[in-house]
């Protein structure tokens, strides 16, 4: 559960409001990177169905039945490369992987340019 | 493809008709001084001879009395002020040649069976012609500025000619793979005369069937190319450059002149940029990698993918999930390569030990948002310490408008930036991570958003200020750049550490770029070059800088990248609305392109003849033999380094120290040959390959300079295959020693030198 806290400070005259995670945080957050906690908050404030890539990491090699439980959480299977995998999904899907207890991380799949 | 201003300017030459009006006179004289001279070099020798001497001119126009027409024959001054020229050099001694011409300070290029290319002090043209070895000498007319030199730079057309090699190399059987723009399948160089080259096509952003594994995409086969029935185009014509700089043929070019490093190899191209976003997602990269090596495998051939794609989020060690996978999809007969990136010259790192209390006591940097950016983000890493950020905004005059509350480890802050009652954009910090997974660091990830539009947020200066304890490095990830400035707790920006991901993988080739040409004719008509005129054999400005954040050397070492004619995709649009014509060859079947993509596909084709001569090679296998045998000069230097990594590409040199794949039993050589030993000079032990198509008996020996036989190393029973012996010198003089090969049917002698 996210608690927030509301912090009034003066600066300089100027005012900012802060909000800031308390330590506790849900499971399925220990295992993403900040860049998809970051975009997961976005698509959960605005309810969207956009979907989102992701690489994720298994703490074995993927099996057949570990793919098939993560299908079963409604996201899509591309790459397996031993515990390595990519997948999709919208942010809910996502969040449903994060939390199978065979998934040991998950980052958000980030846009490169030619060089 | 790195964007050069594109500040083209005809070029500096002087024109013929500008010398026409007093050639005959100066001509007299010096062709007269030497009649045994002018048997051995041509006309425009004599008279470049002639002129140079008398004026010191940098470029010499032929008079049409000796041409037929006017041509121009450049002069170049090297890198030590000597005065150079290019020519074509017949010997009935190669070997001898080639030493003649390196022992005057020239340089040598291509060889052509007795022909070959050479650049060598015009000082010396008289001393190097007379020699008894030396048949003819002719210039080179025109300097043509393009891959066909860079092709030579590494000493790939060695090569492609089998010099001094068991076999002529150019990557048969081998797979070449890419995840770029596209490819243009129906350019002349991606086909031989009956077929198409090019194996599989998976388009990510076309809609059809998917390969096999997959859910999104077009997959197109070697049938449905050869029957014009796939859609996929390069409109960009990045990818199109970069397969045919790898393993383009040539075909559209005179005589082969635009012939990439690996012609025979086959190609698997993915279209890595899907319809609905841009750039090159982390997951697709890996998926088309994976793709191109199943492929591969399935077919039984090595494959070695080129990735000139990158950027600047992560934590630059390796141990991102994106570059792990990358790396654990490497193995025997699978590589991947990818750019260094363009961000030598970029003030997209910071790096410093951070301390005070507060944002008064702490340091702070000006980070800008350039061209007004929906959003720009800094990623921030350290390992050790607490390190609190913010962000600080300035107006442009330099007064502080305001700044945030600073977060700790473990801290998350997003909020309008809000100063005066006024707002100016949204800024967000997460400082979550105080234990990353993979690499057990700290990160901070700080962006400044425009909120949908709402804001500008360019029209102040962003900074971002830290205090606390502990040294970090961060990177501009997209959008803006550091500051310069450095006084008191105002800390610039530098390009250190500009090395992008996946350059920074573990198991991942990563390649720099240096300058082999600077200027080209155009299509425009006319010379162009680029602004500012870059330094031949130097580093290219652009190229980014190592190490890696934990510390390895980056890049590993560097090709020619700047700049680059090769292939032009006919989906390309030319003029004001798309590609400037005056990067366009005559002829439109080529184009010049810069950037560490460039040099990345020449160590990809690299690769690819080394995987033809040693289909198992692995990335270490790979790393050691082009690291270990790389050429230094005086802009590398002799010790490796986060420019120039371990000096420059030179194929030549890793592909004959790299013994065939003799654990292969199928592979038998279909000739005797002796290879040169490596190392060479050598102390005290050396390596000597020989390849052998039949069973047969095989004496080596080693002679003197005296011709005195002073050891037998083998004279035994062989079978058929690649063979590999050693000597080990440690109780003989330093010098120069000879050995023979003999069979039944075969002898060769070569040359070695032990050097104590």
């Amino acid at each position: 559960m996210i608690k927030k806290i509301t912090l009034a400070f003066l600066t300089g005259g100027i005012i900012f409001a802060l909000y800031s995670c308390a330590p506790s945080v849900p499971y399925f957050e220990t295992k993403m990177d900040v860049k998809l906690k970051q975009k997961i908050a976005l698509l959960e404030r605005d309810n969207s169905t956009e979907i989102i890539s992701i690489i994720g990491k298994a703490d074995k090699s993927i099996s057949e039945e570990m793919k098939e439980q993560m299908i079963e959480q409604n996201v899509k299977v591309e790459s397996v490369i031993n515990n390595l995998f990519t997948a999709s999904g919208n942010y809910k899907a996502i969040k449903n992987l994060a939390g199978l207890g065979f998934i040991n991380y998950i980052s958000l799949s980030i846009n490169r340019n030619i060089n | 493809m790195k964007k050069i201003i594109s500040h083209l300017i005809v070029s500096v030459f002087i024109t013929a008709t500008a010398f026409a009006q007093n050639d005959t006179l100066e001509i007299k004289g010096t062709i007269a001084s030497s009649t045994q001279l002018n048997t051995k070099i041509c006309p425009e020798l004599s008279y470049v001879l002639s002129k140079t001497e008398a004026l010191n001119k940098t470029a010499v126009s032929i008079p049409r009395i000796f041409t037929g027409t006017h041509s121009l024959t450049r002069l170049y001054k090297d890198n030590n002020g000597k005065l150079v020229v290019r020519v074509f050099i017949k010997s009935n001694d190669i070997p001898a040649s080639t030493n003649l011409v390196l022992s005057y300070g020239g340089k040598v290029g291509t060889i052509a069976g007795d022909i070959f290319t050479a650049e060598i002090p015009v000082s010396s043209i008289k001393d190097i012609a007379l020699k008894n070895e030396i048949s003819y000498m002719e210039a080179s007319h025109q300097m043509h500025i393009c891959l066909d030199s860079s092709r030579s730079d590494i000493k790939a057309d060695l090569v492609q000619n089998g010099y001094n090699l068991p076999q002529a190399y150019k990557g048969d059987n081998v797979i070449l793979g890419f995840v770029d723009t596209g490819i243009d399948w129906r350019h002349a160089d991606f086909k031989t005369s009956d077929t198409t080259r090019v194996l599989n096509i998976w388009d990510m952003s076309g809609i059809g069937t998917p390969p096999s594994g997959y859910s999104y995409g077009m997959e197109y086969t070697q049938a449905q190319i050869i029957a014009n029935q796939c859609l996929e185009q390069d409109v960009e014509g990045h990818g199109t450059h970069v397969a045919g700089i790898a393993g383009g043929n040539g075909s559209a070019s005179l005589n082969g002149k635009y012939t990439g490093i690996a012609p025979n190899a086959n190609i698997i191209f993915v279209k890595g940029e899907r319809s609905d976003s841009s750039g090159f997602a982390d997951a697709d990269v890996i998926d088309g990698c994976n793709y191109i090596f199943t492929k591969a495998q399935a077919l039984g051939k090595p494959a070695v993918i080129n990735l000139s794609l990158g950027g600047q989020s992560g934590p630059h060690d390796g141990t991102s999930l994106y570059e792990q996978s990358l790396s654990n999809l490497t193995g025997a007969g699978k590589i991947i390569v990818a750019a260094a990136g363009n961000d030598g010259e970029s003030n997209i790192h910071l790096g410093y030990t951070t301390s005070g209390t507060s944002f008064s006591t702490g340091y702070q940097t000006i980070w800008q948002a350039e061209n007004s950016p929906k959003a720009t983000y800094v990623d921030l890493w350290y390992n050790t310490g607490n390190i609190s950020v913010g962000v600080a905004a300035y107006t442009t005059t330099g007064n502080l408008i305001g700044y945030t509350t600073p977060i700790v480890p473990g801290g998350n802050f997003k909020q309008l930036f809000i100063a005066g009652g006024a707002a100016y954009g949204r800024v967000t910090i997460d400082a979550t991570n105080t234990h990353d997974s993979q690499n057990g660091d700290k990160e901070v990830l700080v962006a400044i958003d425009d909120a949908n539009g709402l804001f500008n947020l360019s029209k102040i200066n962003w900074a971002l200020y830290t205090y606390g304890t502990g040294t970090f490095d961060a990177w501009i990830m997209d959008g803006g750049s550091f500051g310069t400035t450095s006084s008191g707790n105002i800390i610039a920006g530098d390009n250190n550490k500009s090395i992008g991901s996946p350059g920074t993988s573990n198991k991942i080739i990563c390649v720099g770029a240096y300058s082999t040409k600077n200027q080209w004719a155009s299509i425009e008509g006319g010379f162009y070059h680029l602004v500012p005129l870059p330094t031949i054999s130097a580093i290219a400005d652009f190229s980014s800088i190592g190490p890696s954040r934990d510390g390895r050397i980056k890049p590993d070492f560097v090709a020619p990248g700047n700049i680059i004619a090769s292939c032009l995709s006919s989906s390309v649009t030319l003029g004001s609305s798309g590609t400037d014509s005056a990067w366009v060859l005559p002829g439109a079947k080529y184009q010049m392109m810069s950037g560490t993509s460039m040099s990345s596909p020449h160590a990809t084709g690299t690769i690819a003849l080394l995987l033809q001569r040693n289909k198992s090679l692995d990335y270490s296998g790979v790393f050691d033999l082009i690291t270990n045998h790389t050429t230094q000069d005086s802009y590398t230097g002799t010790t490796a380094g986060n420019f120039y990594g371990y000096g420059k590409l030179n194929a030549w040199n890793a592909i004959s120290n790299l013994v065939e794949d003799i654990k292969d039993p199928k592979f038998i050589p279909n000739k005797f040959s002796l290879s040169q030993n490596y190392p060479n000079p050598f102390n005290p032990t050396t390596t000597i390959n020989f390849t052998l198509p039949e069973n047969t008996n095989v004496k080596i020996d080693i002679f003197n300079q005296l011709g005195q036989k002073i050891i037998e190393l083998v004279n035994t029973q062989f079978p058929s295959g690649n063979h590999s012996i050693q000597w080990n010198a440690s109780h003989y003089p330093s010098g120069v020693y000879f050995y023979e090969m003999r069979t039944d049917k075969f002898t060769s002698v070569k040359k070695l030198i032990l050097m104590k």
